[in-house]
């Protein structure tokens, strides 16, 4: 590797080591709008165990520190989710991506889920939480959600 | 054997015609790990662009396309910046300096 001043000079490959960004927690997980998960109102999960509940664009967020993109979230429930799904999506500002989704089954508590880097930009600042849905079966009430993100830097 | 073990070094200052492109060609003899400190030793006008060129076989064969360099560049009179190559066992490096105004430079530096 040759840089100039510190800085790679073009062509170089460059490190881009990814981040795990958590958690996002949210403790009672509400029961949905419809039946399915899918097209429910969204409540967001904040970041770091800050907030108990918000509105998507109004939860306590990770402001995120470089150009980048989110390529993994994580989810993990208390308990076993019952009566329906958990839908979990990415919020980045005001904006929910469909580019990214974790379900946990129902009698599960469990998902993963990633994709290509690029498809979820985030700008140094962006305030990014995540968007959870139940629906409208949801029977779990004592269950509560920690997740997290994997950011890979551009 | 050099006196500093090394098996690249050299210093040497260097005139620039204003406007016109200079290649200075580093001897590195094969030495993988590589410092050079490039000063603008002028007094006013700054080295405008800069570009770097590896020669694994040296300047008389086949060499990779020159790269542009945008750090630091514009380089003021005075000011200087480092080239450092790690894990580059070359022959030469080719460093292209300009200074639209004219200016001039010293490039001093080694490696093994």
């Amino acid at each position: 590797m040759i840089t100039v001043g510190g800085v790679p000079i073009a062509g170089e490959p460059v490190s881009r080591s990814a981040l795990l960004v958590g958690p996002f927690t949210l403790p009672v997980l509400a029961v949905g709008s419809e039946l399915a998960p899918a097209d429910s109102d969204p409540e967001a999960a904040g970041y770091g165990g800050v907030s108990t509940s918000g509105s998507p664009g109004d939860i306590a967020s990770w402001v995120a520190m470089a150009p980048g993109s989110i390529t993994g979230l994580s989810v993990y429930l208390t308990g076993d989710a019952e009566g329906s799904a958990v839908r979990v999506r990415v919020l980045v500002g005001d904006t929910i991506y469909d580019d990214l989704i974790a379900t946990v089954a129902a009698e599960s508590n469990l998902a993963r889920a990633s994709c290509a880097a690029g498809l979820i930009p985030v700008a140094a600042g962006d305030a990014v939480a995540l968007a959870v849905q139940t629906g409208s079966g949801w029977a779990a009430a004592t269950v509560a959600l920690a997740a997290s993100l994997e950011v890979t830097p551009s | 054997m050099s006196k500093h073990l090394l098996l690249a070094q050299h210093a040497q200052t260097y005139e620039l015609a204003a406007g016109v492109p200079l290649d200075v060609d580093l001897p590195l003899n094969g030495a993988a790990n590589w410092r050079f400190v490039v000063r603008n030793t002028g007094d006013t006008n700054p080295i405008t662009a800069m570009a770097v060129t590896r020669a694994a076989l040296g300047v008389d064969e086949q060499m990779d396309a020159a790269v542009a360099v945008t750090a630091d560049i514009p380089l003021a009179a005075g000011a200087r910046t480092a080239i450092v190559g790690t894990n580059e066992p070359l022959t030469t490096l080719r460093v292209t300096l300009t200074s639209t105004a004219g200016t001039s430079v010293r490039i001093a530096g080694g490696g093994r």
